[in-house]
């Protein structure tokens, strides 16, 4: 489970040590902008399925359904994807 | 919902729209010549001003509707939720890479109950965008909310936060 959110900011990581090598900022700086980069400075895991919440109002459907819509939005064409404008 | 960004899509090709379509596109639009902050600030101030808070039991006599942004246009009302898909499709209309939004879920302490934003990064750093505050607050400076889920185009993922807490508890 952790694998998604480790590619997500590890890619995210090499780039910058890359770029700070060339530019040569130091590792703490580094370090800094990786925190910043991370929402809430946290790390995040995939949700399993059966992991869903279900308590309160953040039920079950709710969230298949809203994970399902982002993935749609994300395969529907140029309109909704990244711009140079 | 991807036969709504279709239409976008379409509206983009041919000029005609129809108006929840067009009403996303103009959202978007606020941002245009502005980047970074003052584009997401923009953008961010349309889609509040665009619809007003309803509850899913007054609007749809339901506990809870996600409802997809021509749904909330069409309407003009919606909850949290509502208003952060509609910022969420507003921002990647804009042209901000879907790497750098996401939708959260937090818990709020007061009152006690589940909260849904967008986080959209800009210059590196996390803005949370909630409509209950109508301002740009950076991830780090909220407060009385627990961040405890984000979705995103890779699916749902949980803040690790609250396992690290009680290991060191326990």
């Amino acid at each position: 489970m952790a694998l998604l959110a480790a590619n997500e900011f590890g890619a995210f990581s090499v780039i910058k040590k890359e770029t700070d090598a060339a530019t040569g900022r130091s590792e703490s700086a580094a370090r800094n902008d990786g925190q910043a980069a991370q929402l809430f400075g946290m790390e995040t895991e995939a949700v399993a399925t059966g992991e869903l919440p279900k308590n309160g109002t953040a039920s079950r459907p709710r969230w298949l359904k809203i994970s399902r819509w982002l993935r749609n939005a994300m395969q529907s064409g140029p309109a909704l994807s990244p711009r140079k404008d | 919902m991807a036969q709504d960004f279709a239409v976008v899509a379409q509206c983009h090709a041919i000029g005609t729209c129809p108006v929840a379509a067009q009403r996303l596109i103009d959202i978007s639009a606020v941002g245009a010549g502005r980047s970074g902050r003052a584009r997401v600030g923009l953008i961010n101030r349309a889609a509040d001003l665009a619809i007003s808070p309803t509850s899913d039991e007054m609007q749809w006599g339901v506990a809870d509707h996600w409802s997809d942004p021509f749904e909330t246009l069409l309407s003009e009302r919606g909850d949290c939720e509502d208003y952060a898909i509609l910022k969420y499709a507003a921002l990647l209309e804009a042209g901000i890479s879907k790497d750098d939004v996401r939708i959260v879920i937090l818990k709020n302490l007061f009152p006690n109950e589940d909260h849904a934003a967008v986080a959209t990064r800009v210059d590196g750093r996390w803005l949370i965008l909630d409509n209950r505050s109508l301002t740009l607050v950076r991830d780090t400076d909220v407060t009385r909310a627990i961040p405890e889920f984000v979705l995103d185009h890779e699916g749902v993922k949980r803040f690790k936060w609250a396992d690290q807490n009680r290991q060191v508890g326990g």
